[in-house]
């Protein structure tokens, strides 16, 4: 901890940020030269304002302080220390990179349905989500709008397919998918986002007797809460040209 | 006359009504539930089921005074074991299928761990209402790890449905507990003590939920109103614990030089039950001393300016719009969408070793999912650096220096080399040949391989390689 008081503030900001790009180390577990950086930035404005200034400068975005750590994000899909799908599948197809961003938001939804359940921890506790209750929401929500879709011929003529109607004729499962992280069902998909999901610190997995189930950390809440709700509907607006309600 | 009487009675019957819904999920505890599970009926059927749902209960309340709570492999080995324990015919692995189903039944796993809901009549009411409760809450803890806590609805299960407020019941049991000892009934003053200790775990367990709540809930707790008091009724109930304890500890104390036998023991464990519980409330009292300066902290923070946010739905104004859209469009901006999702991750070297193997492993492992979308290039071979006719003939003049050497090292044939003057070319084949023989899978010579010393010449440096010719054969095939 003394060494950490010897550094200069510069010095110690760029250390926060050093540790902040490995997610799973918590200031918690031995580490007492992280909890004492942490404890100095909440005590010290010129360190937070520093580490303010220097992140960007790295593609980066300080998201906020938890006891376990400093809570960074790339600050876009641009940033060197961005995971891109293409990290994740080589050679991803559009409808299958379109889907599995689809499931990345599927999965948000199903641990936050609502902004109250972003907001706030659950009085009972966290709850799980299954692979399946996730697709299981996104089979619900396609089917939700098949039954309300009508025949658009200015979308069909312009050859462009709408995303639940991709998702509806993706399997659920196939045999030999089920048990590994692969593309060729709706399932292995969500297990595959879930596991990227678990890389990443943002939820952990516990065995059920249906199987794996997984329960959001609180990284995962603070990103959705602090970056993930906003940014997403803003990027749905731009991108997609849609409204509330639509 | 006969309202007053009604509405006397309408209360305590509510209570016992939703006291007996929180059981509802161990009473649906049949040997039905474990069909599908491969575990012989009969063998299950002699199962107690809702006697292990009631000590996993107590398990986790045992542990939440260690740790905070259990983890699910704690909980299922617990659970195997006392299952082994009622049926010895159950093997390891069933036991642990039977103490996993237990598990899940008691946090609502079907159900993604979330409240048990279940109908009952509210006569005050005049409807038919819904108790939503819960028994196991799942909870990540600071360190990561993913714990089982009691919640307090499960706490009536454990105090004999009573629903008492465990604070006036640790008062009740200490009054009983010195009462005992005073008329010399050891024992049932020891059976008090286990119970003293079960509900000293509990007031802790109350405490710690009324912190967390309030913490939870800092923006909206009011400081002076609800914090204070209830911290001020914490400090004062725990200063009396500890007074009473360490009384009741002395009074032990005292008696046990005056008795023997059976009554020594039974008052030798009182003494280290309550020891106990005096440790545990000491412990409490401490946290609820600093809890006034953290919730000090904790609502400064809470209140410090904060840019406004109006987050959206997530279901109906993000996801659903984003599924009416097109795949192309949602596809353009997947990226964006997943690094919204993501930790930041330092760059990955590339690593050589794990390409060679991913290009070298047999095509069999390779994930058949790459055949529906993935695109393939075809492997173009790197170039033999020596031809054929070349390696046959540096093979050839190897295995005849060695032959005639029987033993040679790298120094001995640069220098067999030189003297027959062979093409630098030749020698770097012959060098390479060496190496290969390194390895007895690819060794072309049949030779022994070792390494005696380094050598530093100008056309090779390293470890200097021994061949030696094998002890009972030879021969004179080439690579």
């Amino acid at each position: 901890m003394d060494d950490i008081d010897r550094l200069t503030r510069a010095q110690q900001a760029v250390l926060l940020l050093r540790k902040g790009l490995s997610p799973r180390t918590s200031a918690l577990r031995g580490d007492p030269g992280y909890a004492r950086l942490l404890a100095l930035w909440r005590a010290d404005p010129g360190l937070r304002s520093l580490v303010g200034e220097l992140a960007p400068m790295l593609d980066l975005r300080v998201l906020d302080v938890l006891p376990t750590g400093i809570v960074l994000a790339p600050s876009g899909p641009h940033s060197v220390f961005a995971e891109t799908l293409s990290d994740l599948r080589s050679g991803l197809q559009e409808m299958q990179a379109g889907v599995l961003a689809l499931i990345h938001v599927g999965i948000a939804a199903t641990f936050f349905p609502t902004t109250a359940d972003i907001e706030h921890t659950a009085a009972g506790g966290e709850f799980s989500v299954s692979p399946q209750r996730v697709v299981g929401v996104l089979r619900t929500l396609c089917a939700g709008l098949e039954a309300r879709s009508a025949e658009d011929p200015e979308f069909e003529d312009a050859g462009l397919i709408e995303a639940w109607r991709e998702i509806a004729r993706i399997p659920d499962a196939r045999p030999d998918a089920l048990q590994r992280a692969g593309l060729g069902s709706l399932m292995a998909m969500v297990k595959l986002v879930l596991n990227q999901l678990g890389e990443h610190g943002m939820v952990i997995s516990t065995p059920t007797e249906d199987g794996e189930v997984y329960i959001a950390t609180p990284r995962y809440r603070l990103q959705v809460r602090e970056l993930a709700a906003n940014e997403l509907y803003r990027r749905c607006i731009e991108a997609c040209g849609v409204r509330p309600g639509a | 006359m006969a309202d007053v009487t009604r509405n006397l009675h309408r209360q305590p019957v509510t209570r016992q009504q939703k006291n007996l819904l929180v059981a509802e999920p161990i009473a649906r505890l049949s040997p039905e539930r474990f069909r599908g599970l491969a575990i012989d009926p009969v063998l299950v059927d002699t199962l107690d089921l809702k006697y292990l749902a009631l000590v996993a209960i107590d398990f986790i309340m045992e542990r939440s005074a260690v740790d905070g709570g259990a983890t699910d492999e704690e909980i299922v080995a617990f659970l195997a074991s006392e299952a082994h324990l009622m049926q010895p015919g159950l093997n390891q692995e069933e036991c642990r299928r039977i103490g996993r189903v237990i598990v899940d039944q008691l946090a609502n796993a079907r159900d993604g761990h979330r409240a048990f809901s279940e109908r009952y009549f509210s006569r005050e009411d005049g409807r038919t209402l819904v108790h939503t409760f819960q028994l196991l809450t799942l909870a990540v803890d600071v360190d990561g790890t993913v714990r089982f806590r009691l919640h307090r609805d499960a706490q009536v299960l454990t105090l004999g449905m009573l629903d008492v407020p465990p604070d006036f019941a640790e008062e009740a049991e200490a009054i009983m507990i010195r009462r005992a000892i005073e008329r010399g009934r050891f024992r049932d003053a020891r059976t008090l003590a286990e119970r003293a200790r079960l509900r000293s775990i509990h007031y802790r367990r109350a405490i710690d939920d009324a912190l967390f709540d309030a913490r939870r809930a800092i923006e909206r707790m009011t400081w002076s109103e609800q914090t204070i008091p209830m911290l001020d009724a914490a400090r004062a109930h725990l200063q009396e614990r500890l007074r009473h304890e360490a009384e009741m500890i002395g009074a032990a104390g005292d008696v046990i030089g005056t008795v023997s036998g059976e009554e020594r023991d039974h008052l030798i464990d009182l003494r280290e039950i309550l020891t106990e519980c005096r440790s545990r409330h000491h412990d409490l009292f401490m946290r609820v001393m600093t809890a006034s300066e953290e919730f000090r902290d904790a609502q400064v923070q809470a209140f410090r300016a904060r840019p406004r946010r109006d987050i959206p739905e997530l279901e109906d104004q993000v996801l659903v719009p984003l599924l009416s859209c097109s795949i192309g469009s949602v596809a353009a901006i997947a990226d964006d969408i997943v690094v919204l999702f993501g930790a930041p991750r330092p760059p990955r070297l590339f690593d050589l070793t794990r390409a060679f193997e991913l290009c070298t492993r047999p095509r069999e492992h390779c994930d058949p999912d790459e055949a529906e979308g993935g695109k393939f290039t075809d492997l173009v071979p790197v170039a033999p650096t020596f031809a054929e006719d070349e390696i046959a003939e540096a093979g050839d003049w190897l295995a005849r220096t060695v032959g005639a050497a029987g033993r040679i090292d790298m120094h001995g044939v640069l220098a067999a080399g030189e003297q027959d003057e062979l093409e630098p070319r030749m020698l770097r084949c012959v060098l390479f040949l060496m190496l290969r023989s390194w390895s007895p899978g690819e060794d072309p010579l049949d030779v022994v391989a070792s390494i005696d010393g380094t050598i530093n010449h100008r056309r090779v440096t390293g470890d200097n390689l021994v061949l030696e010719r094998q002890p009972e054969q030879w021969t004179t095939s080439t690579a």
